[in-house]
Parts: C-alpha cells; sequence; structure tokens
C-alpha cells in the first residue's frame, strides 16, 4: 500500500513524462549519458575484470609466480583436448608433456597420452598464498588433476625460459602495471591541483613564480630522465620495491606540470564568474571560495583526467620495463615480462611470450574507452 | 657518382697492377702457413685461392685507428689486423709461434730471449721493417708514460721492472729480465707499429710536438692514406655507421705452401649493425658470411643450414672465461659487523654447501639453450694447462677435476652439521647462534646473468636459505666487488691459456682477490701455497714442468671455494659452405677479436 506521498509523486512524475519533462539529479544525468556510451561500458566492464584479476592474481594463477619448472623451460601453452579419444565430448582434459632436443637444438614438448589429468576448479592443495593478503589459502581457480590426484604442469600462456608459467605472472604483473597509473596520480594530482590552484586564484608574483616552476618541469625530457632515475636508483643498491616507487615518483614529478598549468587556466577563468564575486561579496573567505565554489567547476576535468592519464602511465612503465629500467626480476610486471621479446629469435621460436602485450593492448584501450565515456558523461555541455 | 666510384676503384686497381706493388718473389724470410701438411694443426685444410670478398658484421664503431692506445675492442678488431708482432698465439694449439719473429731463443739462466726477425719484409708503404720499429714500439710507444695504453701493465714483471728491450742489429733484437718469468713471451706478442710514419707524433722523440700528442694520432679524421701496418689487411675505407673496408696488404710476409701471398681474400668487409638481432639477420639473409652466435640463434638457423648452404660449427667444449659467485668472506670487517655471518662464509663447510646448490644442468639448458658445459677450475677449460687434461696440451679427460655435484640434500645436511638450523620456526634457516641469516645476491642486467641467479636463489630458498636477488649496476656491482662491501656476487671474468693472467685475482695479494682481500695479510697455509704455486709455474720453461704446478694450484683455488665456478659458454660459430676453410674457426681469437676465424686462410672456394 503505496503512501500518500509516493502516491503523490508518481503522479507527478507521470504528469512530467507525458508532458516531455523528466526530473533528474546532476549524478543521475552523468550516469544516464555514461550507460548510453556503449564502447565505453565495455571498457568499464573490462577495467572491472582487471582489477578483479588483481585483487585475486595469485588465486587466479595456478602456481607461485616465481616458481621454476626447470624440466618446462619455454613450454608451449598446454594444448586443452575437449574430446575423448572415440571423438565424444569430454569434460576438458590435458596431458603431461616431456621435453626433447631435436638434432636442431629446438625442443618438443611430446604428450604422453597414458594419463588424462583433467582442469577442475577451486582446487586446493596448490602453492600457498594470502587471498587479498590476508587469508591464507592453497585453493587455486584451476588446476589439472589426474583421477588418482596426481597433477601434472598447467600452462595457459606456455612459460618462459625458466619454467615459470606465464599466465600466473601476467596475474601478478598485473599489480605493478595497473598500480602505477593510481599510484602517480595520488601524487601528481595534489601538487598539479593545489599548485595550479592558487597560481591562478592569487595570479600575480605568485603565479609567475609557480609558472617557471611548471615550466622547469614542462622542459624535462620524460623518458630519458625516467631511465636515468631508474638507474640511478639501481646504483645505490636500493631494493626492488623500493626503485618501483622511486620510478613512481619520478613519473609524477615530471607529470605534475602540465596539470597544474590547465588547472590554473580554469581557476583563473571561474574566479571571476558573478558567483564567485557574490561568494566574496557575501564574505567567504579564500579557503571557502575555492573548495566550495571553484573545485566543484574543475571537478570533471579532473575525473576525465585522472582516467587518462592511467593508460599513458602504464604505458610509460612498460616502456620504461620493456627497456630494462623499471620493475626487476624475480618481480614482474607487463612491460618486464614482455623485455625477453627483444630478440627476435625468441619471438620466432616462443611467440606465446608476446601474450602479455596484448594485456597491455586490452587495457590501456578499456581505460582509454572508459575515460571517453567519463569525459563525455561528465560534460555540462553536451546535449542528452 | 656510383659510376664515378667505380671508375675511381677500376683506376686504383689498374695502377696497383701497373707499378707491381709488392714483393716480386716471395721473400726467403716468409712466414709459411703449413696448409695441409700432415703432423700439423693446418693438416685439413686446403690451398686457397686469391680474389673476392668476405663480410662480417660488427656492433659497434671503431673510435680510432691507432692500436696502442684503444682501449675497446671495436678498434683492435681492426687494427689487429693491421698488425702484427713478433709472436702470436696458435689460432688452433694456442700454443705460442713466431710471427713476426722468425723464432727466438732464450739464454741459459732463463733471463734473455733473443728474437731474429724476419728480414727484407716492408710495411704496407714500402718500407723495410727493421729492429728499429721493434724497439721503438717497445721503448718509445709501450713503455712510454707518456702514451695511454693498455699494453704497458701487461709488460710488467712479478718484481715490477719491464723487460729491457734493445737492439743486436737491424734484424735482432734482445729482451732482457731481471727475473724467469715465462708469461713474458705472451706479452711480447704485442703489434709492431711503424716508426717511420709515428716517430714524429711522440714527444720523446720529437719534444715540438706536446705531451700526450701519440694519444690523438690515427684517429677517425687521420686520412686512410696515413694508416700503414705489416698485417694482412689495411683499413681502406670507412662509413661511419655504415662499414669499415679493408683490403689486403701487398706487402705481408704470409704465404701458403705452394707460394701463393696470403690473404686469399682481396678486401674484408665489416658492416657496422646496432645489435646482435641484425647481425643473425644480416646472416641468415645471406648478406654476411660468417656469424658468431650466441645460444638462442641456434634452433633458429640450424634447420635452414642445410637449404640456405651455410654450417654451424658446434663445440660442446666451453669457451675462455670463468662465471661465479662469491660469498663476501670479509662481510662486514670493516665495520665490524656480521660477525657471525663472516665466521660462516669463512668456513669452507658452509661454502661447500654452497658448491653443492648449484644446478648446472638447468642452468645450461635453459639459460644456455644447451650449448655449455659446466666449470671448476679458474683456468679456462681451452688452456694447455687446463687440469682437466693429463699433461700439457693433452685432450680433456678431466681425471683431476675437483667437483661438487647437485645434492641440495647433502647441502641442507651441511648446513644441518652447521647448527644452520631454522631455530625460529619461520621456515629460513638462522645462523648457529640463533640469529636470523639473510643473504642478498647481487648481479648486473645481463640476461644470461640473471637467470644463473634466479636458478641458484629458487635452490637457496628450496633448502630454506632467506636469499633474495637484486639486480644492480654494473658500476654498483664493481664497487661492491673491489671495495668488498657486498655479500654474495655473482659475475664472471674473462680467462687466457696463461693461468699467471689470474695471478691478480687468486693471488693472496691480487687486486681482484675480492672473496677475501684480508687473506694478504693473514694467508693461511693453502693461500700460501696459491702463491708459491703461481711464482713456481711462472718461472720455468719447462711447460710440463709448469702444467704440474697449475694442476696442484687449480685443484687447492678449487678446493678452496673462493669464487664458486659455475658453468661457461661453449663456442659457435656459423658460416656459409662457400667460405673455405672456415671450419677452422676456435674460440683462440688471433690476436684478440678475430672473431673465431683465422680470416687470411680463409678463402671463396667459389672462385
Amino acid at each position: 500500500m503505496a503512501t500518500r506521498a509516493q502516491r503523490r509523486s508518481q503522479k507527478a512524475q507521470q504528469k512530467s513524462e507525458e508532458q516531455g519533462y523528466v526530473s533528474r539529479s546532476q549524478g543521475q544525468m552523468i550516469w544516464q549519458a555514461f550507460r548510453r556510451h556503449r564502447v565505453g561500458n565495455v571498457g568499464t566492464i573490462i577495467v572491472l575484470l582487471f582489477i578483479v584479476g588483481a585483487l585475486f592474481a595469485q588465486f587466479i594463477g595456478p602456481y607461485d609466480y616465481s616458481r621454476q619448472f626447470r624440466t618446462h623451460p619455454y613450454a608451449p601453452p598446454s594444448k586443452v583436448h575437449w574430446r575423448a579419444e572415440d571423438g565424444s565430448l569430454s569434460r576438458p582434459y590435458v596431458y603431461g608433456t616431456k621435453r626433447t632436443i631435436n638434432e636442431f637444438y629446438q625442443a618438443n614438448y611430446e604428450e604422453d597420452t597414458s594419463k588424462k589429468f583433467y582442469i577442475r576448479f577451486f582446487v586446493s592443495g596448490g602453492a600457498k598464498y594470502r587471498l587479498l593478503g590476508l587469508i591464507p589459502s592453497t585453493t587455486h581457480l584451476f588446476a589439472a588433476v589426474a583421477e588418482d590426484g596426481t597433477r601434472t604442469e598447467f600452462f595457459l600462456f606456455g612459460s618462459d625460459r625458466l619454467g615459470r608459467d606465464l599466465f600466473t605472472r601476467c596475474m601478478v604483473g598485473s599489480w605493478v602495471s595497473l598500480a602505477v597509473g593510481p599510484l602517480v596520480i595520488l601524487i601528481s594530482f595534489p601538487l598539479g591541483i593545489v599548485l595550479g590552484g592558487v597560481s591562478g586564484y592569487y595570479g600575480g608574483g605568485v603565479d609567475m613564480f609557480i609558472q617557471r616552476i611548471c615550466e622547469v618541469f614542462l622542459a624535462i625530457p620524460g623518458l630519458p630522465i625516467l631511465m636515468a632515475m631508474g638507474a640511478a636508483l639501481r646504483g645505490f643498491g636500493l631494493s626492488a620495491i623500493l626503485v618501483f616507487f622511486g620510478v613512481i615518483a619520478a613519473l609524477a614529478i615530471i607529470s605534475w606540470g602540465g596539470l597544474a598549468r590547465i588547472i590554473r587556466g580554469q581557476v583563473l577563468a571561474i574566479r571571476e564568474m558573478d558567483f564567485v564575486t557574490a561568494a566574496r561579496a557575501a564574505g567567504a573567505n579564500d579557503l571557502r571560495i575555492i573548495l566550495r565554489h571553484i573545485t566543484p567547476n574543475i571537478t570533471s576535468y579532473l575525473v576525465v583526467n585522472a582516467t587518462l592519464t592511467i593508460p599513458g602511465m602504464m604505458l610509460t612503465e612498460a616502456a620504461l620495463s620493456f627497456l630494462g629500467y623499471g620493475i626487476q626480476e624475480p618481480m614482474t610486471s607487463w612491460g618486464q615480462l614482455l623485455n625477453v621479446a627483444t630478440n627476435v629469435s625468441s619471438i620466432e621460436l616462443h611467440p606465446w611470450i608476446l601474450i602479455p602485450g596484448a594485456f597491455i593492448v586490452v587495457s590501456v584501450l578499456a581505460f582509454n574507452f572508459m575515460g571517453d565515456a567519463v569525459r563525455d558523461a561528465v560534460d555540462p555541455y553536451s546535449i542528452i | 657518382m656510383k659510376n664515378a666510384l667505380i671508375l675511381a676503384g677500376l683506376l686504383v686497381l689498374t695502377s696497383l697492377a701497373v707499378f707491381g706493388q709488392g714483393y716480386p718473389t716471395q721473400p726467403a724470410d716468409a712466414l709459411i702457413f703449413p696448409i695441409g701438411e700432415a703432423g700439423t694443426v693446418y693438416e685439413d685444410m686446403q690451398l686457397g685461392v686469391r680474389g673476392g670478398t668476405i663480410t662480417v658484421a660488427n656492433i659497434e664503431d671503431p673510435k680510432g685507428w691507432n692500436n696502442h692506445t684503444a682501449h675497446e675492442t671495436s678498434t683492435t678488431h681492426f687494427t689487429n689486423r693491421m698488425h702484427r708482432g713478433l709472436v702470436n698465439l696458435d689460432h688452433i694449439s694456442g700454443a705460442i709461434v713466431p710471427d713476426f719473429a722468425k723464432g727466438w731463443e732464450i739464454s741459459d739462466d732463463g733471463l734473455v730471449i733473443t728474437f731474429s726477425l724476419r728480414e727484407g719484409i716492408k710495411w704496407s708503404d714500402g718500407e723495410p721493417i727493421t729492429a728499429d720499429d721493434v724497439l721503438f714500439t717497445y721503448n718509445d710507444v709501450i713503455l712510454n708514460e707518456d702514451v695511454d695504453t693498455n699494453a704497458r701493465d701487461s709488460q710488467l714483471l712479478p718484481d715490477g721492472t719491464y723487460p729491457l728491450c734493445e737492439k743486436v742489429d737491424d734484424y735482432t733484437v734482445t729482451f732482457t729480465m731481471s727475473v724467469i718469468y715465462r708469461p713474458a713471451l705472451n706479452a711480447l706478442s704485442f703489434n709492431i707499429m711503424p716508426k717511420h710514419k709515428l716517430a714524429d707524433s711522440v714527444h720523446k722523440l720529437n719534444p715540438a710536438v706536446p705531451a700526450g700528442t701519440f694519444n690523438e694520432t690515427w684517429t677517425l679524421d687521420t686520412p686512410l692514406s696515413e694508416l700503414v701496418g705489416n698485417g694482412p689487411w689495411i683499413v681502406s675505407d670507412y662509413q661511419p655507421n655504415v662499414s669499415v673496408t679493408m683490403t689486403r696488404n701487398p706487402y705481408y710476409y704470409g704465404y701458403d705452401p705452394s707460394g701463393t701471398q696470403l690473404p686469399y681474400y682481396d678486401t674484408y668487409v665489416s658492416a657496422i649493425v646496432t645489435n646482435q638481432d641484425v647481425s643473425m639477420l644480416k646472416f641468415r639473409n645471406g648478406e654476411t658470411d660468417v656469424y658468431l652466435l650466441r645460444p638462442e640463434d641456434i634452433a633458429i638457423l640450424l634447420p635452414e643450414g642445410a637449404s640456405k648452404g651455410f654450417q654451424i660449427l658446434i663445440t660442446d667444449q666451453p669457451g675462455y672465461g670463468t662465471t661465479w659467485f662469491m660469498p663476501n668472506q670479509d662481510i662486514g670487517l670493516a665495520e665490524g659487523t656480521d660477525n657471525e655471518k663472516r665466521e660462516l662464509y669463512r668456513n669452507v663447510k658452509f661454502r661447500e654447501a654452497l658448491a653443492h646448490t648449484i644446478d648446472k644442468e638447468t642452468m645450461i639448458q635453459n639459460v644456455l639453450n644447451g650449448l655449455g658445459g659446466p666449470q671448476w677450475s679458474p683456468v679456462s677449460v681451452p688452456s694447455p694447462f687446463y687440469a682437466g687434461r693429463d699433461f700439457y696440451g693433452g685432450p680433456i679427460t678431466e681425471n683431476n677435476a675437483i667437483t661438487f655435484e647437485y645434492d641440495p640434500a647433502k647441502a641442507a645436511g651441511i648446513l644441518d652439521e652447521l647448527g644452520v638450523i631454522d631455530a625460529d620456526g619461520d621456515g629460513w634457516r638462522d645462523l648457529p647462534s640463533g640469529d636470523p641469516l639473510t643473504i642478498e645476491i647481487n648481479s648486473n642486467d645481463n640476461t644470461v646473468r640473471i637467470g644463473y641467479c634466479l636458478i641458484l636463489q629458487d635452490d637457496w630458498r628450496a633448502i630454506g636459505l632467506n636469499a633474495t636477488f637484486q639486480v644492480v649496476d654494473f658500476n654498483t656491482l664493481v664497487n661492491r666487488l673491489f671495495g668488498a662491501s657486498g655479500d654474495v656476487i655473482q659475475l664472471g671474468l674473462t680467462g687466457g691459456d696463461e693461468p699467471n693472467s689470474g695471478a691478480n685475482v687468486y693471488r693472496s695479494c691480487g687486486s681482484l682477490h675480492a672473496y677475501r682481500y684480508s687473506a694478504c695479510d693473514e694467508p693461511d697455509e693453502i693461500d700460501a701455497r696459491i702463491d708459491e704455486l703461481l711464482a713456481l709455474g711462472a718461472g720455468t720453461f719447462d711447460l710440463d714442468e709448469a702444467f704440474d704446478y697449475y694442476t696442484e694450484y687449480q685443484q687447492l683455488i678449487s678446493a678452496q671455494l673462493g669464487y664458486i665456478n659455475m658453468v661457461v659458454r661453449s663456442f659457435q660459430y656459423a658460416y656459409y659452405d662457400y667460405v673455405g676453410n672456415a671450419f677452422k674457426s676456435s674460440p683462440i681469437s688471433t690476436p684478440g677479436g678475430n672473431n673465431g676465424l683465422l680470416m687470411e686462410l680463409c678463402f671463396d672456394n667459389r672462385l
């Protein structure tokens, strides 16, 4: 039994719909616009999948990322069989493989068809890890297990030269690759917003001073500086994780300048608007004007900038690790996984080592599509 | 333009023919390579015909053309073809053989070496080569403090003096030494430089030029026509980033038994490429004729060999050099920290445990694609003094090998005995006192080394040693090595035939005795014996006697486990079938960086 008020509001909505009017909040309108951007939706879903994949990387990957299957270097992706010997459909299974070297020094992995290892899901008894860093577990998403409980190597994407599972390494590598964008934003955005905002709001000498600093940082050539930083940090003998954070700090330091410039321009325009003058006339102090009146007007720009910065940073990290100046073994990232693909012979003989490249391409595209959708959605001047 | 160039080339060729450059007849003192002669290492080689061009690829541009001031192989690769020394290492056997010297005599007291030079031999510009050129090179270039050369250090005798080089007559020189030092003979393979061309740029001889002028002589700006040598080839054309072309020296003194002057090829072209991949692709496309391949290339090139007409020479014998890791036995010594860890590292039983954790087979299979071998001695396997042989220069039997098999269980057992057990139950072994034991392995950014280290780290963690692996910058690594400030360092050293070339590493006071610098102040019995054996081995001209000293030396070093040896790559070489005599390529590069081929004996067998 609906209340009177509800009935009234329903009625009002019905009435306005009949007249062609719908009343929506700003949030609803953004959501509506965002929903309409089909490609952006797909991108968002893919991004979410990547994030879930990264969070549960050790659960999804069947092995420890540094586990070496020494008898299986450069093993190709395991062949999954769907049909039994008589041709009938079967539960998917793989065979164990054995490496042989032919007269051309080429490795061949021959299947041992005497025993079937069925692909089972949610199998316990694998490598130990902590789910989300908290819950100790040995359960993995899948494993190849025979009827008698024995297991075999199951490489969804093949293995690298030391026999490490490429699929697991792709999943674990996503930690670095996905984290690098948000971490850089965490440093560069506060810097850019505060310095750009102050510069635009107060103007004069302050503006002059900050803008010159900005120009200095904009003039720094990106990649060479990052490579030098990476080399220098390693020169101090810092651990891999510190080098990683050092690289992130370097990325942030060279990327805040552009942001500060644009923020300054926007603040400069907004502070002359009537509503700012009105607020000032009403006696609001600078802090209140900046936080309550100016910042909301640049939020949409910041959101868009953030979604587009992430893929850029992912690519920079990939380039850096690819060149050997980013993440160091045994930790990994997608770019670092691609590092072995600098060698013609390796690509020709073991094409599956290029798979991490697909992760980079797909995730960067997904982030860009998502960014497009967000931009269209938050743009107050677009026609809905 | 192209036509003009060809025309110019033709003119040069005809002028050569008209003026008849070169020796009218084979000089009496020519160096004859006994090709096809039974009982020599040249037995199975063939007599060739002159003509044609051989093309190889190099990664870097030369930095100049001055052999003695060059510090990089990209330069010496070419200068070593322009110049030859008194003696040389035989391409295949590794023995010291006459080159520009016809032969030598050693005085009874072993202190004076007398070289008789080849008479009637000329520089590439037609000037005669005499003892004055040898004296100029030795006294005014190599021993001249004003000249920035790497060659001086290798001339140093154990007592800190240099051999005294004197002229007896135009074709006889003597080197007088203060102590008997057999390896001095190797050092006398230094390349001879033309005095008539270069004397004026040496400040000592020509005070008109400022000090250091010689270091700026024969640079890339020097007109190529100024370059003069006594080697088989002279640089005739250089296109930066494209190629270096060398043309035969009409006055080279090497001949084959049938009286044909060497080299067989008219020109030698070295294409300059950006990296190894390009080098490989160029060979694969037939743009270069020979290629020194990497382990990862073999599986690609080998299947194509038959259809494309090239061969790959695969030796299962490891090449020169050593690869090792070292627990720093002086760790924390300067600061007085890590006392217990240092004691542990100094315990040879602990190092034996580590030696049992090296999965050499996996390192060879997975990192070197099966193209390598285990290594146990500080002396390179191809050396005639390698203790894996039964006598000097004998076949490799490994009868005297000191080895530690891969056996993690045994290693774990030794650690248990030493009291290195997991005291606190955190899954990692602790020091005998119960303090945690962490080990950091360092290496530089090199794919092969990273592979070795990751395998090693994995094995150490498997037996409960809490090992981390950290790639550091090469300079940092070297600083840690020299400064005794590292923990466990993985690196490699180059090697040669003469064990005494490793004296700076293995002598207790050696500058690279990095696993325990403190041994210089407090050598134990074994350190003292090692020092003694190095001196004994170098102090005799009897090779068999030296071999016995060096065998004991190698066994002591290997059991001492200062540098704990790992694996060494073997030597592979690819060449097209039409390159005659290329099958004799070997890791002994004569002298320095000949790409494994004795290029002057190769010929185009399609001609």
